[in-house]
């Protein structure tokens, strides 16, 4: 006879794992790798701080305070998911923008072009690690994915509108491209985290996330890549400048 | 099952404001993007 897993329960696959482990292993997953990443509160700062007022369009102005309001939302939800299990990530509201963003981010989004690069390689990490928690065995989180991975897109797309525009301004703007992109690149990739990680494992293992972080990896890489080429942008190392392999 | 954390209800409804707030207010801003009269 088939059974139904009780809805708005985490899946628990182990029985000789304690239901409260468990837990804890939700609970670390949703405030460590959604929440409190770094994901998306940091991201709706810069854009309401730096880069709306200098927006060099209306349109721009009005696109950017959008991507603002989709990010917040973003984080609103994920924030409820954390509260419901007892993950109180409100503190991050209340921290300053240094403070909070999480290395990867640091410094990284000061000018119009720092955002188009960001856009186009750093929501792409986010959307992948969304992704991640399709068909996730917790519930809660899965139902909140679909509207958060369907607007990502459009900043990735709003990101690489914004680098060809850059490129079409000549050599010196296709040079500053190829600088930002050699530096996003390499903080993208390691957004997934190190090879081997026995924490995705056991993430993976308890039906939370889809694929190992090497594997997530390298389909980011063979998504980014060939697009690199399109834009007659040079493939940055992949292994330079890394933190974590 | 888990306790919530405190005030999760209602952060999650201040921030449903932010969201709609900035939200209408893109909203309203759309339609009169080429205006002229409108400064940046």
């Amino acid at each position: 006879m088939e059974t139904t897993r009780p809805q708005n329960v985490y899946f628990n696959p182990d029985p000789l794992i304690n239901p409260l482990s468990a837990d804890a292993i939700v609970k670390n997953l949703v405030d460590l790798n959604v929440a409190n990443s770094g994901i998306v509160v940091p991201r709706s700062a810069p854009l309401c701080g730096k880069m709306l007022p200098a927006a060099s369009t209306k349109l721009d102005q009005l696109i950017v305070a959008r991507t603002a309001a989709e990010e917040i939302d973003h984080y609103r939800k994920v924030a409820r998911v954390a509260g419901d299990i007892g993950v109180d990530v409100s503190f991050v509201l209340s921290q300053s923008n240094e403070k909070r963003f999480i290395d990867t981010f640091r410094g990284l989004i000061t000018t119009w072009e720092d955002n188009a690069v960001f856009g186009f390689l750093i929501d792409r990490v986010g959307r992948y690690q969304l992704e991640e928690f399709y068909d996730c065995s917790y519930l809660p989180l899965q139902r909140i994915l679909p509207d958060i991975v369907t607007e990502e897109p459009g900043h990735i797309e709003y990101g690489y509108n914004k680098t060809l525009e850059l490129i079409a301004k000549g050599d010196e703007g296709k040079a500053k491209a190829q600088k930002l992109w050699t530096s996003g690149y390499v903080k993208a990739l390691d957004m997934f985290g190190h090879s081997g990680s026995k924490r995705s494992e056991r993430y993976r293992y308890r039906g939370l996330k889809r694929r190992s972080n090497e594997q997530a990896r390298q389909d980011y890489i063979n998504e980014v890549d060939p697009i690199l080429g399109k834009m007659k942008l040079k493939v940055p190392d992949p292994t330079k400048g890394r933190r974590y392999m | 099952m888990p306790q919530a954390a405190p005030n999760t209800e209602k952060m999650d409804e201040h921030l449903l404001e932010v969201v709609q707030a900035l939200q209408g207010a893109v909203k309203r801003g759309m339609p009169n993007v080429n205006d002229p009269k409108i400064a940046r």
